[in-house]
């Protein structure tokens, strides 16, 4: 948890620093402490640097950590609650739900996109209720595995119309292939505020219920002789993990890779209790986005390269060297 | 010579135990319980009660309804009938008072791979902890505690999938402990293992059984552990109860083949235990035996 927090901290203030203007660190520590409240600190950096510190930078980076921890959590949520190595926080349709909600608001929306992040919420939130519903009417016993089907399903459906919208108005592809995406460029602190509640709400939910992932890996009938309820339960943590998720992609689109690689790391070097995944994994999934995000539009400068291309490029063999040096595979089975 | 000192000293506690029973009352009482799975009664007006500290073995042929006894004072499926624990109606109790009461081992517990030995027994604390609580400092030293008491400190920080199944019951059993509830529920909880590792296994619960004043009440397979463990025996066929007493009571000839329809041979040892031998019936083995003669 420190190595990940120092880590994550260490990817942060670099990020804060390295752009197209590279600002000293004393002149970002200046900014920030004077945007403290309270403390009334006098900075003596320059009002360009200042402007690039805290409207741009600061806010892409407070985004991208809270983005990259929702996705990390609700990975690891959801990799405990169908006991599947690869689920991930897309697994119920929450990813094609937030894009077809997108593609409407883009598509219909007009030339504002303030609602843009709304259409994807309530899309995706709407996905995983509907998944959720579907998957619970064939009874409980059969749930972990029917809502996942029903998820494959909606997720299905929901790309489909999304792409049969996409096409009809070919203008705007290129605006819906960006948001797909994922991206960071236009972060405002708005974004923050706007997402802030849900997050909150959604990650002390998770971290309370870190305990509970562990004695669901035991199965519904033992569990429930262990003084549980497995359904409520999985039903909360379903619902915590969409809120999470849903506002995460409402305001980055859908970044990939993020929810399964970092979940699986934390499991393969600090241990597989979710009492310690569920926490480091959001610290790590913070860091990692936000590293993912320095990198997205820096390797290029001036171009941004796609969020998710990175997480992809720099995930993958990360992950791989990770699990050949263990060697103890990432498996979560039964027995 | 010390191994035989400690069996001794246990026959001499199971000895003792069957003469207290019956004197500290009853702390499981069945009144007429029935289990239907769509219309196919599979425990039928099942009646019986257990005392507290004593072990009752469950026994029967397959498809008798033994392990849907189990799981009905588990709680884990609907039933007609009452059921009482300590006293107390168990249909009203909620999940986590039952866990206080109850503590359950399945036939084929789910046993997670990369689950450490100390984190899976640390699971049997659960009803201990507030719903979104973590462990405290207690519930830990708790179960350092009983797996110094298992001998399996050394394995607390070991997968659950590198050890062995000796080791694997243990621990199952560990975690059954920690919930420190009074009465301790098994399904056939050595079908796994082999012959010495079943004896350790079912030695541990009997002696914790008794430091700990345990109520056991578990499904054995085999007839002769049956009879040299428990108290008592419930000998069920057909959902319905076909005996119900100590084991030289229940281990009759006449009534297990009645039970298993199958003959069997009961053979009562120097030292007093019940062996319970199967007869060959087949004709295979006949055919067998005639085909060898003729090629004398």
């Amino acid at each position: 948890m420190v190595i990940a927090a120092v880590l994550m901290i260490v990817v942060a203030a670099v990020a804060l620093c390295v752009g197209p203007v590279t600002v000293p660190p004393s002149q970002v520590l200046g900014t920030l402490l004077a945007h403290v409240p309270l403390l009334h600190f006098h900075t003596s950096t320059p009002q360009l640097n200042q402007a690039i510190v805290w409207q741009l930078r600061a806010p892409r980076v407070v985004l991208a950590g809270i983005v990259g921890a929702m996705l990390a959590a609700g990975g690891a949520a959801y990799q405990g609650l169908f006991r599947n190595p690869l689920a991930d926080p897309y697994l119920l349709g929450v990813a094609a739900g937030a894009g077809l909600g997108a593609t409407i608001e883009i598509v219909y929306g007009g030339d504002s996109s303030s609602l843009l992040p709304v259409f994807a919420f309530v899309g995706g939130a709407l996905a995983v209720a509907a998944t959720y519903l579907i998957g619970v009417a064939n009874g409980k016993r059969a749930w972990g595995y029917s809502i996942v089907l029903a998820g494959v399903a909606v997720a299905a459906l929901l790309t489909a119309i999304q792409t049969y919208l996409q096409q009809r108005d070919a203008e705007q592809i290129r605006q819906i292939y960006d948001w797909i995406l994922g991206s960071f460029s236009v972060a405002s602190w708005s974004d923050v505020t706007l997402i802030l509640p849900y997050v909150v709400v959604s990650a002390v939910v998770l971290l309370a219920h870190r305990r509970m992932l562990d004695v669901l890996r035991v199965g519904e009938e033992e569990a429930g002789t262990l003084g549980i309820h497995p359904a409520r339960t999985r039903l909360i943590v379903v619902a915590a993990a969409t809120l999470g998720t849903a506002a995460a992609v409402s305001v980055s689109g859908l970044i990939g890779f993020v929810g399964i690689i970092v979940a699986h790391t934390v499991r393969l070097t600090a241990g597989a209790s979710y009492r310690i995944i569920v926490p480091v994994a959001m610290v790590g999934g913070a860091g990692f986005l936000i590293g993912a995000d320095l990198i997205a539009r820096t390797v290029l400068s001036p171009t941004e390269v796609p969020i998710g291309v990175i997480t992809a490029c720099i995930g993958a063999p990360f992950f791989l060297a990770v699990l050949v040096s263990r060697r103890g595979g990432v498996g979560m089975g039964g027995s | 010579m010390a191994r035989l000192g400690t069996i001794i000293r246990l026959a001499e506690r199971r000895q003792a135990g069957r003469l207290q029973r019956g004197g500290h009352g009853a702390i499981v009482e069945l009144d007429t319980v029935t289990v239907r799975f769509e219309h196919q009664t599979v425990v039928d007006a099942v009646s019986a009660s257990v005392a507290r500290g004593e072990w009752v073995a469950v026994i029967g042929a397959n498809g008798a309804g033994k392990t849907t006894l189990l799981r009905a004072v588990a709680g884990l499926v609907e039933y007609q009938g009452a059921i009482r624990l300590d006293g107390r109606d168990a249909a009203p109790l909620g999940r986590r008072e039952r866990a206080h009461a109850v503590s359950y081992v399945p036939q084929s517990p789910e046993m997670p791979a990369d689950m450490s030995v100390f984190d899976y027994v640390l699971l049997g604390r659960t009803p201990h902890i507030s719903y979104l609580a973590v462990e405290s400092s207690k519930d830990v030293a708790h179960c350092r505690n009983l797996l110094d008491r298992l001998e399996l400190r050394h394995l607390a920080r070991r997968h659950l999938s590198t050890l062995s199944g000796g080791e694997k019951q243990r621990v199952v059993i560990g975690r059954a402990l920690a919930q420190e509830a009074p009465i301790l529920l098994m399904d056939e909880p050595t079908s796994a293992l082999d012959m010495s590792h079943r004896i350790e296994a079912l030695e541990i619960v009997d002696e914790l059984r008794h430091d700990l004043g345990l109520t056991v009440v578990s499904v054995l397979h085999d007839l002769t552990l049956a009879g040299q463990f428990a108290d008592r025996l419930l000998l069920l066929g057909a959902g319905s109860v076909i005996a119900l007493g100590t084991p030289t009571e229940v281990l009759d000839e006449a009534t297990l083949e009645k039970a298993f329809g199958s003959p069997v041979r009961i053979i009562r040892t120097d030292d007093g235990e019940l062996v319970v031998a199967p007869r060959r019936t087949g004709t295979a083995g006949k055919n067998s035996h005639e085909g060898k003669e003729e090629a004398r």
